[in-house]
């Protein structure tokens, strides 16, 4: 019942705010999403009380010529990102941006994109999950190109081609699973078709359900729309897309990919993980290069994302915990660092990091913020950044050396550019005449600190939840062959 | 007898800085300048006086008081609690950091008075107390590892305290990217001892040692871990941002960067040193480290000009030296060198922080001179500070300078006994160099030197004491016995890890000791000599051979990093930005675009929106699919 409930009433938030008040949307945003928090505790309450609570789990006949259901269930991987998207979406929904026209039209699309994203999160059924996966990428679409600056039609036709692309390989892929099934799309149907399959229509599978979401992730080469998109798309795109849509990518690889085909994935496990290791690399050099601000937060971002789908295709229990903490945590800090660039780009009107510099002195408040969730991003102990990476390197490292120690090198680039970059936009002398943050903007930050700084202490709090969940659904490597 | 309650206490020390800060940082805009000052010296003494309490109840922590508190977190099926644990060796450092530093913190309200961000000075510098606390008493090598990068977030902030400066926040990004590069060593060698221990607590590893009998894991585990070291430590490749850290404030560079953070390397060594022992290979990479560094540091330390610079070159060198005892197998050597050090540099740090603040802000000793008048106090500590680091008796560094130079003539010959030898003499060549330049001849400059208020000479003074009688802790054999005394540092230490005491024949030490002696005394009348007594500005120092100019700019080691390292690290950003992403990735995505759209050209002219077409579309493709059915 829960589960329904967190799908379908974004989806009717979404209608409902269209008709609020105009000076009333903010407002009811707001209360909507408190209502979601509230739903998520009860779903993680009641998971914790019993992992088979009847709350959590809801299948009833969707099209039954074909055998697909309306299947959707929380687990405690799912309710991680079901979790996540709670959080984070009333931050993302008080974000303002001067004067922002049409807000009733943002929100709309906020919400419906919002059931998408918990829809893609809990379906249990792959035709239900490839209409999520579908239905979420038309919001963010019109939001990037309504909403977004210079060149947004290019970029976001870009970014909607390359999805697309991806989009129609997993639904091939996935109807060939269907074809060669039991005429169901339960996923664990899929599951046995799948490992039923000769190795040849495997590595067609496989390919076909990487392709959609390396993309999504993205990993190279598959991330050419990315910084374009996060730089030019307005804010609250940003934050939808960087904080959660990429884990939509990251999900597929851990319950769509690689228990699918799990031959397809034993021959190709090895270049698969050094793909994301050179992705960590690449995309740690090519965030020192950078220049704009909300690009080198793009590409930082990739990073990151790329070593948690190193850890998840390393396939022992320390990589897909840290992928798991990590996409968690890395939604938090990605929320704060964005909202710091879109404060300190409102503020100067500024976005190049060279022509920027000694905001400290005016924004003191704002600069020690700031400087915590650097650190977070660099993963600095007892903030919650640290012990996601630390377990992605372990898994990687216990696969090979080697490749921890070339991944570990983003924790140094890392530092470089972040702080590079601090120490442009925020040190030296004063060169603008700007006031300290707002309070509400303070109280945001605090609570991304916060955050931060409970999951860095407290990082049982998460793993606690999915741990057993984990265990069950983890097939060791070995058993994949 | 140890009360069951007395672990709980190891809570209390490193609470007291923890609500320091905390408190500072809610209340520290109200309480004005004294209060913010008292709040951080309070938390900070009542940590010593608390550790000091511990220390003396339990008998120097011997037997090593455990608190376990809840898991942090775990990684597969290895669990890194919040646990800590003093011993004979944490429990030393903790009174070295406390105690050393509660006195910084009292130098620093006369130090800092004045400055408007104090209470962000104090709020770290508590925070500094708090992660260097966590790191000495951590019980399992990633909550050390909590302390180990805390205390360079400290050292990054404090660092670059003056932000406004840009050179000052740069030094600042320098000292933590190098500390970075350092850090993935430590990270790796946990990685790999988690790996092969199946635990990262020093109760679960070190037991297993005994058995564990695969040597080269233990030699990568200790070079990794001594990676971790060379950043924290600043020794050869990792120490050019020492230097640069000298843009703190110097109370800061005493307290961060001379007592207590850079020394966090040889903590970590002494504390594996059950596994070094294991691995004589990582050891001997340790020596040859240390003593290279010591080596090369000393030699940049004769021809800098900055007080400060001249006390951190000194310092990577003193640093290199308790390297090289603990790369010979003397952990305790290294450690004792470690205390005494503690004292008589933050002592000079301190002592070259009421200079500059005499002489409101100058920091070249060309341009000082004549200051024995004008502060005495200064003065006298100074002296007797410069007296212990060239290893005069009985100040406090003659012991563990003596001990260290034993220790390598034992183990490892002449040869590297005369290395070391030749460090201590340019050691108290340079270091009477300074002091001879900056307190003796005529004043060099307009400004009114005057002494520092009653905080700072406090300090000064209690600093002088401990370079006095920290040395008798340590106390050599041959001094110990005929007098019926022990050696109470090696009482102290032994239980906690491998300590080994000298075996030479008495002879033999006591004509190393005179040897020692009379070449640093001659080295510091040649200093007198040549600096004793300099009236004007020195013509000399300009003309410098090629060597002293090297020297002078250290060995051009940041322009060879900078040409080799971040040079090199952009052009392959650059290259990769050209060539791979704007050349190849880009190109793609666009080909692949612009293919889409001709595709769609092709199409648009099917879909023509003439239903007659459409109709033949139809019926043509069902034909086809229906000749593909019957013929299959």
């Amino acid at each position: 019942m829960l589960t329904n409930i967190l799908i379908l009433f974004p989806l009717i938030f979404a209608l409902l705010v269209r008709i609020v008040p105009k000076n009333l949307v903010w407002s009811f945003s707001l209360g909507a999403s408190f209502l979601q928090i509230i739903v998520t505790a009860l779903a993680i309450f009641n998971f914790m009380d019993s992992a088979s609570h009847p709350s959590l789990y809801s299948t009833f006949p969707w099209i039954q010529s074909i055998g697909a259901k309306w299947s959707v269930a929380i687990d405690g991987l799912s309710i991680v990102l079901v979790g996540l998207i709670s959080l984070l979406l009333p931050l993302v929904l008080v974000v303002r941006r001067n004067a922002i026209d049409e807000v009733h039209n943002l929100h709309s699309l906020i919400w419906w994109m919002a059931g998408a994203m918990y829809g893609v999160f809990m379906a249990k059924d792959g035709l239900l999950f490839y209409t999520f996966w579908e239905f979420s990428l038309i919001p963010i679409y019109f939001i990037c190109l309504k909403w977004g600056d210079r060149d947004k039609i290019k970029t976001t036709l870009k970014f909607f081609l390359y999805t697309l692309a991806g989009s129609l390989a997993m639904l091939a892929a996935l109807i060939y699973l269907y074809l060669n099934g039991s005429g169901s799309w339960d996923i664990q149907d899929l599951y046995q078709a799948g490992a039923s399959l000769d190795v040849t229509a495997q590595q067609w599978v496989f390919w076909g359900l990487f392709l959609a979401f390396a993309i999504k992730i993205p990993i190279i080469p598959f991330h050419n729309w990315q910084p374009d998109t996060y730089s030019s798309a307005p804010l609250q795109g940003t934050l939808l897309l960087s904080t959660l849509m990429g884990k939509m990518g990251l999900w597929g690889l851990l319950k769509w990919l690689v228990p699918m085909t799990p031959l397809a994935f034993t021959i190709n496990q090895n270049g698969l993980v050094i793909l994301c290791v050179v992705s960590v690399v690449y995309a740690s050099v090519m965030a020192l290069r950078q220049d704009e601000l909300k690009r080198l937060l793009a590409w930082s971002s990739m990073a990151h994302v790329s070593l948690m789908a190193a850890g998840i295709f390393v396939w022992n229990i320390s990589g897909i915990e840290g992928a798991m903490q990590q996409m968690f945590n890395h939604g938090i800090i990605t929320l704060g660092l964005f909202y710091c660039a879109a404060l300190i780009i409102n503020k100067t009107g500024e976005t190049k990091i060279s022509s920027l510099g000694g905001l400290r002195a005016q924004l003191p408040a704002f600069a020690g913020f700031f400087i915590w969730i650097i650190m977070a991003s660099i993963g600095l102990p007892l903030t919650s950044g640290f012990p996601g990476e630390f377990s992605l390197l372990n898994a990687l490292f216990q696969y090979q050396p080697l490749l921890a120690a070339i991944a570990g090198l983003s924790t140094i680039l890392g530092a470089v550019y972040m702080l590079r970059a601090y120490h442009h936009m925020m040190h030296g002398m004063s060169k603008y005449n700007v006031h300290d943050i707002h309070q509400n903007n303070k109280a945001l930050l605090a609570v991304g600190s916060l955050l931060i700084l409970i999951f860095g202490l407290g990082p049982t709090l998460l793993t606690i939840v999915f741990e057993s969940t984990l265990l069950d659904f983890f097939t060791p490597f070995s058993k994949l062959q | 007898m140890v009360g069951p309650d007395m672990e709980n206490l190891l809570l209390v020390i490193l609470l007291f800085p923890l609500l320091g800060a905390g408190l500072n940082l809610l209340i520290g805009n109200k309480v004005g300048e004294k209060g913010i000052g008292w709040i951080a010296n309070a938390a900070t003494g009542l940590s010593f006086l608390t550790a000091l309490y511990v220390f003396f109840v339990s008998g120097g922590c011997q037997t090593g008081l455990t608190l376990s508190l809840i898991e942090w977190f775990h990684f597969g099926k290895v669990s890194i609690p919040f646990s800590f644990y003093l011993d004979g060796l944490s429990g030393l450092f903790v009174l070295i950091i406390t105690g050393i530093g509660s006195l910084i913190h009292l130098f620093s309200m006369g130090y800092m008075h004045g400055d408007k961000e104090i209470k962000r000075y104090f709020i770290y510098l508590n925070l500094f107390i708090l992660f260097m606390l966590i790191l000495v008493m951590a019980s399992n090598y990633l909550l050390m590892f909590v302390g180990w990068e805390g205390v360079g977030l400290c050292s990054y902030l404090l660092i670059g305290f003056w932000y406004q400066n840009t050179s000052y926040s740069e030094a600042a990004n320098k000292a933590f990217i190098m500390n970075r590069i350092g850090d993935l060593g430590f990270l790796l060698g946990a990685m790999l001892m988690a790996y092969h221990f199946g635990s990262l607590s020093f109760a679960d590893v070190f037991p297993q040692l005994s058995q564990f009998s695969d040597t080269g894991v233990l030699t990568t585990i200790g070079i990794l871990f001594f990676i971790g070291a060379m950043g924290k430590s600043a020794q050869l490749p990792l120490f050019t941002w020492l230097p640069d850290a000298m843009a703190g404030p110097t109370p800061v560079s005493a307290l961060i960067h001379a007592a207590t953070m850079v020394t966090a390397g040889i903590y970590l060594l002494a504390r594996t040193s059950a596994l070094y022992v294991l691995a004589p290979l990582a050891l001997d990479l340790v020596l040859y480290t240390g003593l290279a560094t010591a080596l090369l540091a000393a030699v940049i330390a004769v021809y800098q000009n900055d007080i400060k610079k001249v006390l951190a070159y000194s310092t990577v060198s003193q640093l290199g030296l308790m390297f090289a005892a603990v790369g010979a197998g003397g952990f305790g050597a290294g450690v004792f060198h470690v205390l005494t050090h503690a004292a008589f540099k933050a002592l000079l740090f301190l002592g070259a922080g009421s200079v500059i603040h005499g002489l409101h802000g100058e920091q070249d000793i060309l341009k000082m001179g004549g200051l024995k008048k004008s502060m005495p106090v200064t003065y006298l500590t100074f002296l007797i500070a410069t007296l212990a680091i060239s290893g005069i008796p009985p100040f406090a560094g003659f012991f563990s300078k003596d001990l260290i130079l034993v220790t390598l003539y034992e183990a490892k010959g002449p040869l590297f006994f005369g290395i070391a030898l030749l460090i201590s003499l340019l050691t108290a060549f340079y270091m009477f160099r300074l002091f001879f330049l900056t307190f003796h001849g005529s004043s060099r400059n307009d400004k009114e030197a005057h002494e520092s208020p009653a905080s700072m000479k406090t300090a000064l003074i209690a600093l002088a004491v401990l370079s006095v009688v920290l040395g008798f802790l340590g106390l050599p054999h041959i001094f110990a016995h005929p007098l019926g005394l022990s050696n109470l540092l090696e009482e102290q230490l032994k239980t906690a890890m491998v300590i080994s005491a000298p075996h030479l024949s008495a002879t033999t030490e006591i004509v190393l000791m005179v040897i020692t002696l009379t070449a640093v005394v001659i080295m510091i009348a040649l200093s007198k000599r040549k600096y004793g007594s300099v009236q004007s500005l020195m013509a000399e120092e300009t003309k410098l051979t090629t060597l002293e100019k090297w020297a002078s700019h250290k060995f051009y080691l940041d322009e060879i990093y900078d040409k080799m390292v971040t040079k090199n690290m952009d052009r392959l950003a650059q290259f990769t930005q050209l060539w791979a992403d704007e050349l190849i990735f880009h190109n793609i995505s666009s080909l692949s675009g612009r293919s889409v759209r001709e595709l769609g050209l092709v199409m648009r002219k099917i879909q023509n929106g003439n239903v007659g077409s459409y109709f033949t579309a139809m019926v043509l493709a069902m034909s086809l699919i229906l000749i593909y059915f019957i013929f299959q």
